[in-house]
């Protein structure tokens, strides 16, 4: 499933929900979350969480208590705002689609 | 590198290597991370009877091409707003480090001037003058009474540009040089409380540790340069009247900035 455009809010809303988690963590709870739907490549999500990180949107840092060194990432004050932000806009958003979606059928029906 | 990782995951770490070659700090971190979820897919793989060729081959092939990777990585560290914005970081400290520079060097030489004029004159070095500043109103060789009565008048205070500002007067120099002083306090302090409360403290608005670094041991060296030889050339010559005060001040705060940012160029925390 393409997740062009939503794949910031997916990993915020990822990390609000894991609590700090490295990126395999991640990438295993977006994929379970969705029910297999969202089976993001390493490739796609690992610099996404970069760049959210440079957004301060996340904070990372090196957990060195696991057997490997591993950075673990964590929502920011900012990311969470942010979260929230995006979260009311997709839904606002789903909500117009879902209204001409539902006039369109009545038209048809029509 | 433990066994599990040789094979596939070996030789794509080793591509990746080469390929965010140059990235600094960044790209060692994306290896790292690349080798921890590369180690971890494999042995999860293997522990539900997997053979190891085939798990690396698959944990490889997920994890997206080296190429790919390394290049959507070092676009995202270089964007140009992200290079803005550090730049703006960068100008707004080395604005505050040449701004406290050039007003301390000349505060300091106004303050340690009064001892040093009383030095020369204790020595008899003021036997020739040959500075217009030096000559008193009325055209007159000067005297040691009347220079030891001009506290630090015959002290050239500007490391940079003293040639035409010596004429504009004492009260207005050491004015000049505090008034630099406190603009180089503002901004630096402003700097630091902008980086601990505001966007201004994230990765996306800080240089390079290396970089900075190097720019600030050039500047020091360069702005230290030729202070250093004419304070040098000053004091070969027993010059000693002049401008050698100000000249080995300002040489002696660029290299603290030269020597701080060198023991600064390896990380020990977060900048």
């Amino acid at each position: 499933m393409d997740v062009k455009g939503h794949l910031d809010l997916l990993l915020l809303a990822t990390l609000a929900r894991t609590g700090p988690a490295h990126g395999y963590a991640v990438i295993a709870a977006l994929r379970e979350h969705s029910r297999g739907s969202f089976d993001l490549p390493e490739g796609t999500v690992y610099p996404a969480l970069h760049r959210l990180e440079q957004a301060g949107l996340i904070a990372s840092q090196w957990d060195e208590s696991a057997p490997r060194r591993r950075r673990v990432y964590a929502l920011t004050v900012d990311g969470r705002r942010a979260r929230a932000s995006k979260q009311r806009e997709l839904q606002t958003f789903f909500e117009a689609v879902q209204a001409v979606i539902g006039y369109r059928r009545q038209g048809v029906k029509a | 590198m433990s066994a599990s990782s040789r094979g596939a995951v070996e030789d794509y770490l080793d591509a990746l290597f080469d390929r965010l070659a140059g990235s600094g700090g960044h790209g060692r971190r994306v290896l790292a991370e690349a080798e921890d979820h590369l180690l971890q897919t494999v042995d999860e793989a293997m522990a539900q009877g997997i053979g190891r060729d085939t798990a690396e081959r698959e944990a490889v092939a997920r994890f997206g091409e080296a190429r790919q990777l390394a290049a959507t990585v070092q676009a995202a560290r270089t964007r140009m707003v992200t290079v803005t914005r550090r730049l703006v970081t960068f100008a707004w400290l080395l604005a505050g480090v040449t701004a406290l520079t050039y007003g301390l060097s000349g505060v300091l030489t106004w303050i340690i001037g009064f001892l040093y004029e009383r030095l020369l004159a204790a020595n008899n070095y003021f036997g020739t003058l040959h500075h217009p500043w030096y000559l008193d109103p009325s055209g007159a060789k000067v005297t040691i009474p009347y220079c030891s009565s001009q506290p630090n008048s015959t002290i050239g205070c500007l490391p940079i540009g003293h040639d035409t500002l010596t004429y504009l007067g004492q009260d207005l120099r050491i004015g000049m040089f505090v008034g630099a002083t406190v603009v180089g306090l503002v901004l630096l302090t402003s700097l630091a409380i902008a980086r601990r409360y505001t966007l201004i403290g994230l990765p996306a608005w800080t240089p390079p540790r290396l970089s900075l670094t190097t720019a600030l041991i050039t500047f020091s060296v360069l702005a230290a340069a030729a202070p250093l030889y004419i304070g040098t050339y000053s004091v070969i010559t027993r010059d000693l009247q002049g401008d050698v005060l100000a000249d080995l001040i300002t040489t002696v705060l660029c290299v603290a900035i030269g020597v701080s940012a060198w023991r600064l160029r390896r990380p020990r925390g977060t900048w």
